[in-house]
């Protein structure tokens, strides 16, 4: 393993100390695990909480701050934080608002939101939790985990949440933003554990795997490597599948890089689905394509495409303001 | 032996933590087979955490003691680990009457752990998750406590060896939770790390008899 750490054993307090640093501005740490906004939102405006592991850098932590998260419980490297530090997250924005708790569907991140949800309710905090579950697999009866779809609720119930929205509305944004998102992952290349430098999974050379999940931690199936527009077309094509999607429809399009594919291969990728989706009539109203959330040194993209109405539409354009992702 | 003491059950912490600070590359290595390659980071840091939470809680009463253990484990930040290993030890605190305790107060003692892992983990049998190790190894401690010879080494003696039994097992086990779910029958001749793991902690606590 060649990467510039220091101890293995402290990489998540060391690299949030540095995101702090490099954005002052934007987020703060709390008690070493809590990425909080900087400058905390007026307290009758519904907080927008979540929590996940970290080594997926910008995600999740790095989407803290104005008109998208107001605090984000950290765990360790790709592990999700215990109870009690979510818990104490959300004490940290408790308001009579209340809050939406965005969880990803991963065993550990489902199992430490139910405990602290539950010990929170206990101490009269309000909340609302909303599990994503968009992933596309390879079979429809298999429930998806949650990937970078998580990054549509930070930024448009965040958005929501700015403009005064109340908690009911922000959930049922919530709702319809996991029911109308999917994401599909292909994998190039494994990633590096951090900590132990062990490699996750196999792969052959001359490979790829759809429906890799997260991690690479496999599940999919491989085949060998193809072009960009071959790849985004089995990608895409599953996509509009699962959602149904027609002629007409709009969407929005995210491609992103889960580490060692480069942003010249990213740009390529969006073109390649700009074009697929285009020829079917479906419309791209919004994207970004970038580093939204990564996985070490693992090659490959999630194509992350969100069915957007009138109402998603202009909570995606408005302004924020966080280490991760910014608009003015 | 029938009496079941504080000071036992806190040398059995320690020689768990010791016995995964051994073990706990071989769990890693273990685990990148169907997951993500870090159960043994996760259960060496949750195991010294037990350890650390031992030497300071130890001259407490044994159920403040145990919950005192848990709070440690839940702020381990390990992912599923943290809840699971934290909602087990909570558990131990909701039957720990006194700090010596009879065979049948021994066995309750565990089921009580048992119960509090149930209740977050939803696993059963045969998902390949520490419950395959975890809930033989618990059943035959309390079996062998309450219907059997009542004597603790001979009990502890066979749930360590039943919680190896179900750790071997999983091998033939498709995966229900965790990342290794999406793997399906990929993952049959792979033993669970999680399983592997509480095989030997409870290993490590017949050792120590």
């Amino acid at each position: 393993m060649k990467k510039f750490i220091n101890d293995p054993n402290n990489l998540t307090n060391e690299l949030l100390q540095g995101m702090a640093l490099a954005y002052p501005r934007k987020v703060k740490i709390v008690d070493e695990k809590l990425v909080v906004r900087a400058e905390a939102k007026s307290s009758d405006k519904v907080a927008v909480v979540s929590l996940g592991g970290t080594g997926h850098e910008p995600a999740v932590q790095g989407f803290v701050g104005k008109g998208m998260l107001d605090v984000c419980a950290a765990g360790d490297i790709w592990a999700a934080p215990g109870p009690p530090t979510l818990l104490a997250a959300m004490k940290e924005v408790n308001r009579e608002a209340g809050m939406l708790l965005v969880t990803l569907n991963h065993a550990g991140d489902v199992m430490s939101a139910n405990m602290a949800k539950q010990m929170a309710e206990a101490e009269g905090i309000k909340v609302v939790e909303i599990l994503t579950t968009e992933e596309v697999r390879p079979t429809a009866d298999e429930e998806g985990r949650g990937l970078g779809g998580c990054f549509f609720i930070y930024k448009i119930c965040g958005a929501a949440a700015e403009q005064g929205k109340s908690l009911d509305e922000i959930a049922a944004l919530a709702n319809k933003i996991n029911d109308n998102m999917a994401t599909i992952a292909v994998l190039s290349e494994l990633a590096t554990h951090p900590s132990t430098g062990g490699v996750c999974g196999t792969l052959g050379d001359d490979e790829m795997e759809i429906c890799a999940g997260q991690h690479g931690e496999g599940g999919g199936v491989v085949m060998p490597m193809a072009s960009s527009k071959e790849t985004v077309k089995i990608l895409a094509d599953k996509i509009v599948e699962k959602k149904g999607l027609k002629s007409g429809d709009e969407i929005i399009l995210i491609i992103n890089g889960s580490g060692k594919t480069t942003l010249m291969e990213q740009y390529i990728a969006f073109k390649d689905a700009s074009d697929y989706f285009t020829d079917k009539g479906i419309k791209i109203v919004g994207g970004h394509a970038s580093e939204v959330l990564t996985v070490q040194e693992a090659g490959g993209y999630q194509m992350i495409v969100l069915k957007a109405d009138a109402e998603i539409k202009e909570l995606w354009e408005a302004p924020c303001d966080t280490p991760g992702y910014t608009v003015q | 032996m029938s009496v079941f003491t504080k000071t036992q059950f806190a040398a059995m912490l320690k020689a768990a933590a010791a016995k995964i600070a051994d073990e706990h590359e071989s769990l890693s290595a273990l685990d990148a087979a169907t997951g993500d390659g870090d159960h043994g980071v996760t259960i060496h840091r949750t195991m010294q955490a037990v350890d650390a939470a031992t030497d300071e809680n130890v001259d407490k009463p044994l159920s403040d003691f145990v919950k005192a253990v848990a709070m440690k484990v839940m702020m381990c930040d390990g992912g599923s680990t943290s809840p699971l290993l934290g909602s087990f030890f909570m558990g131990f605190g909701n039957a720990a009457p006194a700090d010596e305790l009879t065979p049948e107060q021994t066995a309750a003692f565990f089921e009580a752990a048992l119960a509090g892992f149930y209740g977050i983990s939803k696993a059963e049998l045969g998902d390949k998750t520490m419950m395959d190790s975890m809930r033989p190894a618990i059943e035959t401690l309390a079996s062998e406590l309450t219907d059997g010879s009542g004597d603790i080494k001979a009990a502890f003696d066979a749930a360590a060896a039943a919680a190896a039994e179900g750790a071997e097992k999983t091998k033939e086990y498709v995966a229900k939770f965790g990342r290794a779910r999406t793997m399906g029958e990929r993952a049959i001749g792979h033993q669970d790390a999680g399983a592997t793991s509480i095989m030997h902690i409870f290993n490590a606590f017949a050792s120590t008899l």
